[in-house]
C-alpha cells in the first residue's frame, strides 16, 4: 500500500531550480505544492519470483491534491481504484464496486493519509517508515528511501528517479520480487473528467 | 481514684488484647480495602458473570495509560521518551510500554500461516479459472499490491491479507512512528505509554510509588516541555484520587470532631480527667470497633473507617451524660430550689429510679457524698434504654445487602459497646470526687430545661407540632431519588477530562458493559460468539459502536474453519489452473498445494501462546462449571438496554452491566429499607411503650420522627438526591433521637444533667457528622446532609420528651 503512497505522489513534477549531491528531498520537492492537479500514464512492471514472466499492467493515474487519487488499469485488464480520505473504492473489469471505509479498514485509512500528506509534498511523513536521501541535479536526480525496522519485513528498498518531472520508481521486496513504475507523457493543464469528478466526489 | 474494680481491670485486660490483635493485622499489611468496587455486592446470578467483572477490572485496572503531545511531532515524541526513561528509572513500574524496538510485524502473519484456508474469506469467489486468474491479475495491477501478509506465492487470493487487515491489532487511530505508538490528534501529535503497576491499584503502596513517579516526570516534563500536556488514565489514578480525598477528609473529620470534644470538655467541665477519660472511653471504641471488624472482615473498607471517624462523636455521647450527671451534682450546695424540683410534680416514678433515702440526704452535703458507682446506677436505665434503641437503629444497617454497610453496621455497634463497656467498667473508679462547680452553666441548663418543660406542657404544642410535621412533610416530597451508582463517588473533574480525551483519541472505551458468552465446549461458545457478532454488525454501521472485540475476531469457529476450508479445497484446481496460466512455477503451486492439505485448525490455545494475544487474553474466560466461556466488547455509544435487546434470544448470552445492576439492586434496597424504616418506627415506640406507657412512649418518638421530617424537606431544599445511604442515614437519626429522649426524660430530675448530657451529645453529632456534608464524596455528602438535618431537628424537638400527661399529682 505504501508503494501505491509512493508512485502517485513522485510523479508530480518536481521543478526545483536548484541542487546538488546529497540534497534534502524537502528540497527537492519544494515546488510540489505547485501543481494542485496532474493526470499521467504510467506502466508498471512486477516481477516476482514465483512467476516465470513478469506481469505488466498499463494506464493513466490522476492526483487531485485535495480529493484523492484515481489509479485506472486499462491492460491486461479494465480496473479502477479511487483512494479517497474516506477510503479506497474498486472497480472490477465488471463494473462491479468494492468500497472499504477507511474505518473499517485501519491500514487503508493509514495510507489515504500518507498519501494527502504526500500529495502535498509533505516528505516528512515518509520519514516514520523511511531514511530519505536526495541526489543530483533537479534535471536528474534520485531519492533512495531505506526501510527503518518497522517496515523492514515488507521492503528491502525503493529508488525514485527523475528529472524535471518524476520517471520511474523501483521498489524491491526482503524476498527478492520488484516492482518497477514508469510514468509517462504528464499532463498539468487537463481539469478533471466529469467521470473522474464523479468517482472523487465524497461518498 | 478509687480502686479499679475486678471488672475494670478484666475490661483493660480485654481492650489489651484487642489493641495488640488489631495492631498485629494492620501491621501484617492489606488490613485495609481502597477499591470501592469491594464494597458492591455480587449482583449477578451467574457466578461466571461476577467473576467475569473482576477479571475484566484487572485487565485494565492494573495498568497506567499516559498520552503525551503538544502541536511539534518531534516535542511530543521527545517529552515522551523522556517521560518513559523518568517512569523507568522511578522503579514504581515493573514494565513501561512505550518504545516499539521489538515489535516485529511479520509476526502476525507468520502465526496465521499455518492456519491461513481456514480463515473465512472476505468475499466468496467463483470456482472458474478464467475469473481467478483476472482476480490474480487484478491484484498484481493494483497500486497496493504489495503485501502485508504472505505475498502472491502464499497468499495467491489475498484472503489472509484481508483477515489480518480486519483485526482489531491496529486499534483504529494509532500508529507507529520512530518506534512509538503515536496518535494524531486535532491539536497535534499524541505518543502512547502504558506502564505496568508492580501490584494492585488499591494498594497503597503501589499508589504512592505511582504518584511519586508520575509527580515527578511531570515536573521534568513542564520544565523541559512546557507546551507539551501529559494525559493519564487508569483505575489507579481513580484510586489514588479517592483515597487522598477521603484521607483529607478523614483527618479534617476526625481532627475538627477531636478540637470539639477537647473544647467541650475544657469549656464544660474544666478538668483534664473528664477529657481523658472522654478519650479513653472513645479509644476503647475504637480499638474494639477495628480487632472485632478485623476478625469478621478480612480488611477494612476505607469508608468504614472514614465513618468510624464520626462515630467518636458519637462513642462520647454516654460519658457525656455520666459526666453531665457528675457536674450537676457537683453544682448542687443543696439549694431549695433544687429539692423542689427534685420534688417536683413532673419526676416520673417508673422512669427514673428513685434516689436512695442516703443519697438524697447525701446531696445536701456539697456533693462530699458524690458515689460514682452508684450514680451510674442510677442513670443506667437511660443509658441501657438508648443503647438498645441506637443498637435497633444500627441493627438495620447490618441487615443491608452492601458488605460495606454491614462492616460500618458492625464497626459502629461495637465501637459503641466499647465505649459503652468502659463506661461501666472502668469510668466511675476514675471519678471519686465532686466535679468543679460550674453554676453559671447549669443555672444556664436549668433555665433552659424550665423553659423546655413550659414548651413542652404547651396546650398549643401538639398543634404546632402537627403544622410542622404537615409543612416539612410537604417539603420532603419534593425531594429527588437517584439510585445510580455512578453518582455516589465523583472523581475529581481534571481525571474525568483527562480521561474523556484519552478515549476520543485512542478510540479504548469504557469497559463497564460487555457480553457473555458461555457454551459446552470451545466449538459451541465460538458458534455462540459468532451468531452475537453478526447480530452487532449492524450496529457498526448505523455507528451506535466503533468496534466488537472478540474472540472470534483472532479465531473463527471451528465450524468457520472447516467450511472455509473445504470451500478452498474445492476451489484448488481451479485456482492451480489460474495460477499456471499466470505464469506461477509448478514447485511454487506444489508448495500451495501442500499447505492446503496440511492446513491446521487455529485453536484458542494456540492464539493464547502468541506474543500478540496478551493485549487481548482478558475476552477468554477459559472453563467454567459447566464449559469455557469469553467476553465479546462492545465498544461505542450503545447502551444497555440496546445492546440488551440486540442480543436477545441467543443461547449462551447475556449482557453484563455491573453499574446498572448495582443502582437497579440499590433501588430495591432503598424501597425495602424505607419500608423498614416504617416497621423500626413502630417497633421502637412498641418498646418504648412498654417501658413508658403508649403515650409517652409516643413523645419520645415524636422528636426523632421530626428529625426524619427535617432530614427529608432539608435535603430536598439542598438538592441533594436521595438514595439507600439516606434512608440507612434516618436509620440513624431515629436511634440517636430516642437516645435523647430519652435520656432527657430519665435524667429530668437531676438538675438537667440529662439536657445537658444530650446537648454535648448532639453538638458534638451535628459537627462530627454534619461535617459528612461537605465532603466531595456524594455517597458520604448525601449521609451528612440526612444526619446534619436529622440530629438537628431530633434535638429541637426533644423537649417533647418532657410532656407529661394532664394527670400527673
Amino acid at each position: 500500500m505504501r508503494r501505491l503512497a509512493l508512485s502517485l505522489v513522485l510523479i508530480a513534477p518536481l521543478s526545483a531550480q536548484t541542487g546538488g549531491p546529497g540534497l534534502a528531498p524537502e528540497a527537492l520537492t519544494a515546488h510540489l505544492r505547485n501543481a494542485p492537479l496532474l493526470h499521467a500514464d504510467f506502466t508498471q512492471t512486477r516481477t516476482l519470483k514465483v512467476l516465470s514472466r513478469p506481469l505488466i499492467s498499463k494506464g493513466s493515474v490522476v492526483v487531485d491534491r485535495q480529493r484523492g487519487i484515481i489509479w485506472q488499469v486499462t491492460k491486461p485488464l479494465q480496473l479502477t481504484y479511487v483512494v479517497t480520505p474516506q477510503g479506497v473504492l474498486e472497480v472490477g473489469p465488471d463494473g462491479r464496486r468494492k468500497a472499504q471505509a477507511a474505518k473499517d479498514a485501519p491500514m487503508v485509512a493509514q495510507m489515504g493519509r500518507i498519501m494527502q500528506a504526500l500529495a502535498e509534498g509533505r516528505w516528512s511523513v515518509l520519514e516514520d517508515y523511511f531514511t530519505l536521501q536526495g541526489q543530483g541535479t533537479p534535471n536528474r536526480w534520485e531519492i533512495r528511501l531505506s526501510p527503518k525496522p518497522v517496515a523492514a519485513s515488507f521492503i528491502k528498498s525503493v529508488v525514485v528517479k527523475g528529472g524535471r518531472v518524476l520517471e520511474r520508481f523501483l521498489i524491491e521486496e526482503p524476498g527478492g520480487d520488484r516492482s518497477e513504475v514508469v510514468f509517462g507523457a504528464p499532463r498539468l493543464d487537463l481539469p478533471l473528467s466529469e467521470a473522474e469528478a464523479r468517482l472523487l466526489k465524497p461518498q | 481514684m478509687t480502686k479499679l474494680r475486678l471488672r475494670g481491670w478484666l475490661w483493660i485486660l480485654a481492650l489489651a488484647l484487642l489493641g495488640s490483635f488489631a495492631v498485629l493485622r494492620m501491621r501484617s499489611g492489606h488490613a485495609i480495602e481502597t477499591d470501592l468496587l469491594a464494597m458492591l455486592p455480587a449482583t449477578e446470578r451467574n457466578p461466571v458473570a461476577e467473576d467475569a467483572v473482576q477479571k475484566l477490572a484487572q485487565a485494565s485496572g492494573n495498568r497506567a495509560i499516559f498520552l503525551v503531545g503538544g502541536a511539534e511531532p518531534a516535542r511530543s515524541k521527545a517529552a515522551a521518551l523522556g517521560l518513559i526513561r523518568d517512569l523507568e528509572a522511578s522503579g514504581a513500574f515493573p514494565q513501561v510500554q512505550g518504545t516499539l524496538k521489538d515489535l516485529d510485524p511479520g509476526m502476525v502473519p507468520r502465526f496465521y500461516a499455518p492456519h491461513r484456508f481456514g480463515l473465512p474469506a472476505s468475499e466468496a469467489l467463483p470456482d472458474q479459472p478464467e475469473s481467478l486468474l483476472q482476480h490474480l491479475q487484478a491484484r498484481l495491477a493494483s497500486p497496493q499490491a504489495a503485501s502485508f501478509g504472505l505475498g502472491l506465492a502464499q497468499d495467491p487470493l489475498g484472503d489472509l491479507e484481508g483477515f489480518l487487515a480486519k483485526l482489531p491489532l491496529n486499534g483504529g487511530q494509532m500508529q507507529i512512528q520512530d518506534d512509538l505508538l503515536v496518535i494524531q490528534g486535532r491539536d497535534g501529535l499524541y505518543v502512547l505509554c502504558t506502564a505496568a503497576l508492580s501490584g494492585s491499584a488499591f494498594d497503597p503502596k503501589v499508589q504512592e510509588g505511582t504518584r511519586l513517579a508520575v509527580v515527578k516526570a511531570e515536573q521534568h516534563l513542564a520544565q523541559a516541555f512546557p507546551e507539551v500536556k501529559l494525559l493519564r488514565t487508569g483505575a489507579v489514578f481513580y484510586a489514588i484520587d479517592a483515597r487522598t480525598r477521603a484521607e483529607r477528609e478523614m483527618h479534617l473529620i476526625s481532627g475538627i470532631s477531636m478540637v470539639c470534644i477537647f473544647l467541650l470538655h475544657l469549656l464544660v467541665f474544666r478538668s483534664l480527667r473528664h477529657l481523658l477519660l472522654g478519650l479513653a472511653s472513645i479509644g476503647a471504641g475504637l480499638v474494639t470497633a477495628a480487632a472485632v471488624s478485623l476478625i469478621f472482615f478480612d480488611k477494612l473498607y476505607l469508608l468504614t473507617l472514614v465513618c468510624g471517624a464520626s462515630v467518636l462523636g458519637d462513642a462520647v455521647d454516654y460519658s457525656f451524660l455520666y459526666f453531665a450527671n457528675h457536674l450537676a451534682y457537683a453544682g448542687e450546695g443543696g439549694p431549695p430550689a433544687r429539692q423542689a424540683r427534685s420534688a417536683s410534680p413532673l419526676a416520673l416514678p417508673h422512669a427514673v429510679p428513685e434516689p436512695s433515702p442516703g443519697t438524697a440526704s447525701a446531696l445536701t452535703g456539697e456533693g462530699s457524698a458524690w458515689e460514682p458507682w452508684e450514680a451510674l446506677r442510677r442513670i443506667r436505665k437511660p443509658l441501657i434504654h438508648g443503647f438498645l434503641t441506637t443498637m435497633l437503629g444500627y441493627l438495620a444497617l447490618m441487615l443491608a445487602p452492601f458488605p460495606g454497610l454491614r462492616q460500618i453496621a458492625l464497626f459502629s455497634m461495637v465501637g459503641l459497646l466499647g465505649a459503652f463497656i468502659t463506661l461501666f467498667c472502668i469510668l466511675p473508679s476514675f471519678l471519686p470526687g465532686p466535679a468543679h462547680p460550674r453554676p453559671r452553666i447549669l443555672a444556664g441548663i436549668r433555665g433552659l430545661m424550665a423553659r423546655a418543660q413550659s414548651l413542652a406542657q404547651g396546650r398549643r404544642t401538639p398543634l404546632t407540632l402537627a403544622v410542622l410535621a404537615l409543612v416539612l412533610g410537604g417539603l420532603a416530597l419534593r425531594g429527588r431519588i437517584h439510585d445510580d451508582v455512578q453518582g455516589f463517588i465523583r472523581p475529581s473533574a481534571r481525571l474525568l477530562v483527562e480521561e474523556t480525551r484519552i478515549r476520543e483519541l485512542t478510540g479504548f472505551a469504557n469497559q463497564g458493559i460487555f457480553y457473555l458468552v458461555e457454551g459446552a465446549d470451545e466449538a459451541e461458545l465460538l458458534n455462540r460468539e459468532e451468531a452475537l457478532v453478526s447480530r452487532l454488525q449492524p450496529l457498526i454501521r448505523q455507528g451506535e459502536l466503533d468496534s466488537i472485540q472478540a474472540l472470534t475476531s483472532f479465531v473463527p469457529s471451528p465450524g468457520r474453519q472447516q467450511e472455509a476450508l473445504q470451500a478452498r479445497r474445492r476451489q484448488a484446481p481451479a485456482l492451480e489452473r489460474a495460477l499456471r496460466d499466470l505464469g506461477m512455477r509448478p514447485e511454487a503451486i506444489e508448495t500451495l498445494r501442500h499447505d492446503l492439505d496440511t492446513n491446521r485448525l487455529l485453536t484458542v490455545n494456540e492464539w493464547l501462546q502468541a506474543p500478540f494475544s496478551t493485549p487481548f487474553r482478558h475476552l477468554w474466560m477459559g472453563p467454567t462449571g459447566h464449559g469455557v466461556a469469553s467476553l465479546v466488547l462492545p465498544l461505542g455509544s450503545a447502551e444497555g438496554p440496546r445492546l440488551r435487546e440486540v442480543a436477545q434470544g441467543l443461547p449462551g448470552v447475556v449482557l453484563v452491566d455491573k453499574a446498572s445492576s448495582v443502582s437497579t439492586m440499590l433501588a430495591k434496597d432503598r424501597r425495602m429499607a424505607s419500608w423498614s424504616l416504617g416497621g423500626a418506627l413502630l417497633l421502637v415506640w412498641g418498646l418504648l411503650a412498654l417501658w413508658y406507657g403508649p403515650r409517652a412512649g409516643f413523645w419520645l418518638i415524636a422528636p426523632p420522627l421530626v428529625g426524619i421530617l427535617l432530614a427529608l424537606a432539608g435535603t430536598a431544599l439542598l438538592g441533594v438526591p436521595l438514595n439507600l445511604f439516606s434512608v440507612l442515614g434516618l436509620f440513624l437519626v431515629l436511634g440517636w433521637g430516642v437516645d435523647y429522649t430519652v435520656f432527657l426524660r430519665g435524667c429530668q430530675g437531676k438538675d438537667g444533667a440529662g439536657v445537658l448530657g444530650v446537648s454535648l451529645a448532639a453538638f458534638l453529632t451535628l459537627v462530627s457528622y454534619g461535617l459528612l456534608a461537605f465532603s466531595h464524596t456524594p455517597a458520604l455528602k448525601g449521609f451528612g446532609v440526612v444526619l446534619g438535618w436529622g440530629v438537628l431537628g431530633t434535638y429541637l424537638a426533644s423537649f417533647l420528651a418532657l410532656r407529661q400527661g394532664r394527670t400527673g399529682p
